[in-house]
């Protein structure tokens, strides 16, 4: 329906001839996206903008990755160490040796520390530097997991289909604002090629649902629940974790609940309605969020407590 | 109850006084003589003692004469009135009757026909009906797209009837037909309004320095005059273009005291498609669309002092869609599957208003009016599945959403004039609004049936609303018109306005002040301020002027928006040809309300208040205007040079972006030429910068998800909202118009051409996958052709 009025327009109008622009250059800019959280070494990926007319932009290998940057981390104000670009390494979402694209920094000693602040600063050639702040949350644990088999309410997912409801029980710190990511994740007992499980929520403090191909989870921040002991409900498809074949092997289910920044969320919370306007003629741009400065991108830290429930659903 | 007593009182008290300086009042109204309309506007002088005073809003006036002897005339631009001469000791009611002097060889002019407009208050204008028609149009006569053309306003989307007043938003502008507002005034998206020109007889529209007895929206008023219908015989008018047709009717009902006036329009988009579908140059799934509008009106007159009308108007605007398919294999499963969408919008006004006449010259009108708005959006999808054993499975959806307003106004507007250079006006209303700010629902029901069974083993029914809020909006304002020895003209006021909801009502005082100071009698010096209160916000989510743009209160955490406004300029009477007037004007506005970052309408279920953000907005110009209104060269130049910008905490990264409609310069001039009684030619030119548009000049791979530093997709980088100028827009309209009279009555053809030299006038850009940016232009040459009579 939403494209109705542009059939209106061209029944009643017709669009008319279109000319190219001249789009002003502004020069590029180094990009840096990196979490860094309490459980995996310091891992960030660096690349540069390109110009919006450029064609070269359109692949990752095709950008002009910085392969010899100075990436440089500091926690607490005080130098802790030099990122490596790396091309080859182990994957943790492949669960295997895994070749790169351009553009892997990565710590070979250090882990982010809750309650910590770090600062990135990258150097490269002829970009100006960019650099970020950002601080590790403190830990919030997950305290339960519930679950029960339901039959999906039309709504909850776009098919009707059988489902399990979660519930997801922490406690908020009371002094202090906190914001959440929460995920779940199918993971093969033996090897560990782990999906991300598309959920679903009906549940008053979720702010905003992710889903996509690349993204599954639910956000939301504690301006509701401010220092209480919270039970999250969250619905996900029985056929996104049943086995399909009985040879495969079991899985577990790993509940992942991310304490992450303020700025993370904005920036969650923006890529979000980025996707959901992208292709809509009529709606209005939405300005993605960034913290890097000199650059674009988002260098951010979370704090991650996980639960696993092993399962043989068929 | 109780104000009104306060009111009547103070007024009397006033009275009392003023009986002691031993006035005659004359009183009555002016009309044309033709058809008996009474004309708003016009200027009544006693030619002895020069005094002078105008009609108000219903065409009253009330002089008063120092001894028992006036000469009493009229004027108005286009008519004539004769001098009546007065013997008389007591107050005295009389009618003028005015002539029309539009014919060419009656342009008998002996005064300057700018001798009053040069002292009108700054940012106020009257749009002359009987110009409308030689404005070349799009299809047809426009009465927003008129005003369009006005200094400060800017037309948005281009074809659009879209109104910004220096620098506020579409929701700003309080829309008015015949003391009730409207909240949608556009078709067919705002490329038409709902005003059909026909049955109108006069435009008031005030940008700044707004008198006290208006209020309710902060960038602009449009007050919009119906007719009340011909005294003398019954009249019509049947008009013929490509877009839509109508007919109006009037005359007296059973005597001269009770007039009546209905007129109606429909557009044929729908028929239109229909043909072509039947032709197969449309496919069976093109929407079809129309609109339609009807006014009707009662006046009667019980006696000399008192008057009523009852007005009623609705305004519907439809589109449908249909898709079905079918999917049939010989000796297997059938399948059919059916898509209906349906929606709609529409105003509907209906109002009683009393014009009484006090026996102390007080003039009262009091207004009793319902108003509603309705939007929709109906969608029904079924789908049946048939198998070779004639088992069936149907599955239905239906969703619909919903929104509405309706409002139930009621107030009194007193004035009384203590002398003819002393007017005051006072008044109070509250209006009742009950607001549905959009509810969602949906229902699927899944059955199974053969010849022997037939099961339902789903239906579900579900919704998501906001709620319903009812509250109220209570006004009071007093105002003065004061001119001291014939230079200096002052009005001021106080205007109290609030909502009222339990627990949430605010109030707010709005003053309001102006002044003209004749220096020499063609030259005014005019400043005033006025601020002004808005208890009601206009989401919009594209520049295009969309029926499902929502209103929204001021409440729920939200502030009344509020704009204080200063203005200062003069005006000049050059040679009695030429009015020329400069203007300044700089406006502050105050908690403008807009969707967070790329939060809309239909995409997330959440409550409108937490969708929303509040800022601040500036807008400063200056306004230039030289116009020639009569003779056989007719004319105006209109040049603005604005900007307009807005604030919000949670836009932009808080930093102050261009306005949607800035537009530092924008020039309009027109020329109107009377070859002969039959024939003229209007010429139209147009130009203005480029609106700015919100466009990327970088891009980037984001980490679609940080987790796993997951990037596929580039997006855009904006550096800022509104961060580029579209090329500038200029456009030539030429109309000629022919005119001649028979048996049958008056014949009007108008041939006009919109932009006649084909300019491509960018309206957006967007970017294309082969990496670059084009523009967007959407109307080119169009010729069209419009046949009207009008038979007596």
């Amino acid at each position: 329906m939403k494209y109705y009025k542009l059939i209106i327009f061209i029944f009643f109008i017709n669009i008319g001839c279109k000319d190219s622009m001249e789009i002003p250059d502004t020069g590029r800019k180094i990009v840096i996206n990196g979490l860094i959280t309490n459980d995996s070494l310091i891992n960030v990926r660096i690349g540069t903008s390109s110009y919006i007319l450029d064609i070269n932009g359109k692949t990752l290998n095709d950008q002009q990755d910085l392969k010899n940057a100075e990436v440089k981390i500091f926690r607490n104000q005080n130098y802790t160490d030099s990122l490596e670009h790396f091309l080859y390494g182990y994957s943790d979402i492949y669960d295997t040796w895994w070749v790169f694209v351009p553009g892997n920094y990565k710590s070979r000693q250090s882990v982010a520390q809750p309650g910590s602040e770090y600062l990135i600063k990258v150097k490269a050639s002829w970009f100006p530097e960019a650099t970020a702040i950002t601080n590790i949350p403190e830990i919030v644990e997950i305290e339960n997991v519930d679950t029960f088999r339901v039959i999906l309410a039309p709504g909850e997912f776009v098919s009707l289909n059988t489902g399990i409801k979660c519930k997801i029980r922490f406690t908020d710190p009371l002094s202090v604002t906190n914001y959440y990511l929460l995920t779940v994740k199918k993971v093969p007992t033996v090897s560990k090629f782990y999906n991300n499980i598309e959920i679903n929520s009906k549940d008053p403090i979720v702010e905003e649902l992710l889903h996509s191909r690349y993204n599954e989870g639910i956000a939301f921040s504690d301006k509701v629940i401010n220092g209480q002991t919270y039970e999250l409900s969250l619905v996900i498809r029985n056929e996104d974790i049943a086995k399909v074949q009985t040879y495969e092997e079991d899985y577990s289910l790993h509940f992942i609940l991310y304490s992450i920044t303020e700025e993370y969320f904005k920036f969650i919370k923006a890529l979000n309605r980025y996707s959901k306007n992208f292709g809509n003629p009529l709606a209005d741009p939405v300005m993605m969020f960034s913290n890097v400065n000199g650059g674009f991108g988002m260098f951010t830290g979370a704090a991650v407590s996980s639960v696993s429930i092993k399962y043989s659903f068929k | 109850m109780q104000k009104f007593k306060i009111i009547i009182l103070l007024l009397h008290i006033i009275v009392f006084y003023e009986a002691n300086c031993q006035h005659i009042v004359v009183s009555g109204y002016v009309e044309d003589l033709n058809s008996g309309e009474r004309i708003i506007g016009a200027y009544v002088i006693d030619t002895i003692t020069n005094s002078m005073v105008q009609t108000n809003d219903y065409g009253f006036f009330n002089i008063k004469i120092s001894d028992n002897k006036a000469a009493i005339m009229a004027t108005y631009i286009g008519f004539r009135s004769d001098i009546i001469s007065l013997q008389s000791g007591s107050d005295t009611l009389i009618n003028i009757q005015m002539k029309p002097v539009l014919e060419l060889n009656e342009v008998v002019i002996s005064s300057s026909p700018y001798k009053h407009v040069v002292s009108s208050p700054p940012g106020y204008s009257v749009i002359p009906i009987y110009k409308l028609a030689s404005i070349p149009s799009l299809g047809e006569t426009d009465l927003l797209k008129s005003i369009q053309y006005q200094p400060g306003i800017k037309g948005g989307m281009e074809g659009s009837t879209g109104v910004f007043v220096r620098g506020g938003g579409p929701g700003e502008n309080l829309f008015m037909l015949d003391d009730v507002p409207l909240y949608n005034v556009s078709h067919l998206y705002g490329f038409f309004s709902s005003f059909n020109t026909s049955s109108i007889k006069d435009i008031k529209l005030i940008k700044g320095c707004f008198p006290a007895r208006y209020g309710g929206r902060v960038s602009s008023i449009i007050d919009v005059r119906s007719k009340d219908g011909n005294i003398n015989s019954i009249k019509g008018e049947i008009s013929a273009g490509i877009i839509s047709s109508g007919v109006l009717l009037e005359g007296p009902l059973f005597s001269k005291k009770t007039t009546f006036i209905i007129s109606g329009r429909r557009s044929y988009f729908d028929t239109y498609s229909e043909a072509l579908k039947r032709m197969d140059i449309l496919g069976d799934n093109f929407p079809g669309y129309y609109f339609y509008d009807l006014n009707a009106r009662i006046a009667h007159t019980f006696s000399p002092k008192d008057k009523i009308f009852i007005s009623f108007y609705t305004g519907k605007d439809r589109i449908m869609n249909k898709d079905e398919a079918t999917f049939e294999k010989v000796d297997a499963e059938k399948y059919s599957e059916t898509d209906k969408q349906t929606s709609g919008w529409g105003n509907m006004v209906g109002s009683i208003r009393w014009n009484h006449t006090s026996k102390y010259n007080i003039f009262i009108n009091t207004t009793f009016a319902l108003s509603s708005y309705n939007y929709f959006l109906l969608r029904d999808h079924k789908t049946l599945r048939t198998d070779t054993a004639m088992n069936n499975n149907e599955i239905n959806y239906n969703a619909y959403y919903g929104s509405a307003i309706s409002d139930i106004i009621m107030k009194a507007d007193f004035s009384y004039s203590l002398n003819n250079n002393h007017k005051l006006f006072a008044g109070f209303g509250n209006t009742f609004h009950r607001i549905n700010p959009g509810i969602n629902k949906y229902r699927i029901y899944n059955r199974d049936y053969n010849e022997n069974l037939d099961t339902i083993y789903l239906d579900i029914e579900k919704s998501y609303a906001n709620d319903i809020l009812s509250f109220s909006e209570p006004h009071i304002y007093f105002e003065d018109n004061i001119k001291i020895k014939n230079k200096l003209d002052i009005n001021f006021g106080i205007r109290l306005s609030g909502i009222v909801l339990s627990g949430q009502s605010k109030f707010r005082v709005e003053p309001r002040i102006s002044a003209v100071y004749t220096i020499a009698p063609p030259f005014a010096l005019k400043a005033g301020f006025s601020r002004m209160t808005q208890y009601f916000h206009l989401l919009t989510t594209s520049g295009i002027s969309s029926p499902s743009d929502l209103w929204i209160p001021a409440l729920k955490g939200l502030e009344p928006l509020r704009s204080d406004q200063w203005n200062a300029g003069f005006s000049y009477d050059w040679a009695d040809k030429l009015l020329i007037s400069i203007e300044f004007y700089q406006k502050k506005l105050n908690y403008t309300t807009d969707y967070k970052n790329g939060a809309s309408l239909l995409t997330d279920l959440i409550p409108w208040y937490e969708k929303t953000t509040q800022g601040n907005g500036k807008a400063k110009g200056m306004e230039i205007s030289i116009e020639k209104q009569s003779g056989r060269f007719t004319g105006a130049f209109y040049y603005t040079f604005a900007k307009a910008d807005r604030n919000y905490r949670d836009l932009n990264n808080g930093i102050s972006f261009p306005f949607k409609y800035d537009r530092l310069h924008d020039l309009n001039t027109s020329l109107n030429i009377q070859f002969s009684k039959k024939v003229d030619v209007s010429v139209l030119w147009t130009f203005g910068t480029g609106y700015p548009v919100t466009i990327p000049y970088e891009k980037y791979f984001p980490a679609l998800n940080l987790i796993d530093n997951i990037q596929f997709n580039m997006i855009y980088y904006y550096p800022s909202i509104n961060n580029y100028r579209l090329q500038p827009y200029h456009r030539l309209d030429l109309g000629i118009h022919y005119k001649t009279q028979n048996k049958l009555g008056e014949h009007r053809l108008s041939l006009d051409l919109f932009n006649a030299y084909n300019h491509k006038n960018p309206v957006n850009m967007y970017f294309l996958q082969n990496y670059s940016f084009q523009q967007v232009y959407l109307l080119p040459f169009i010729p069209s052709l419009t046949y009207t009579l009008k038979f007596y």
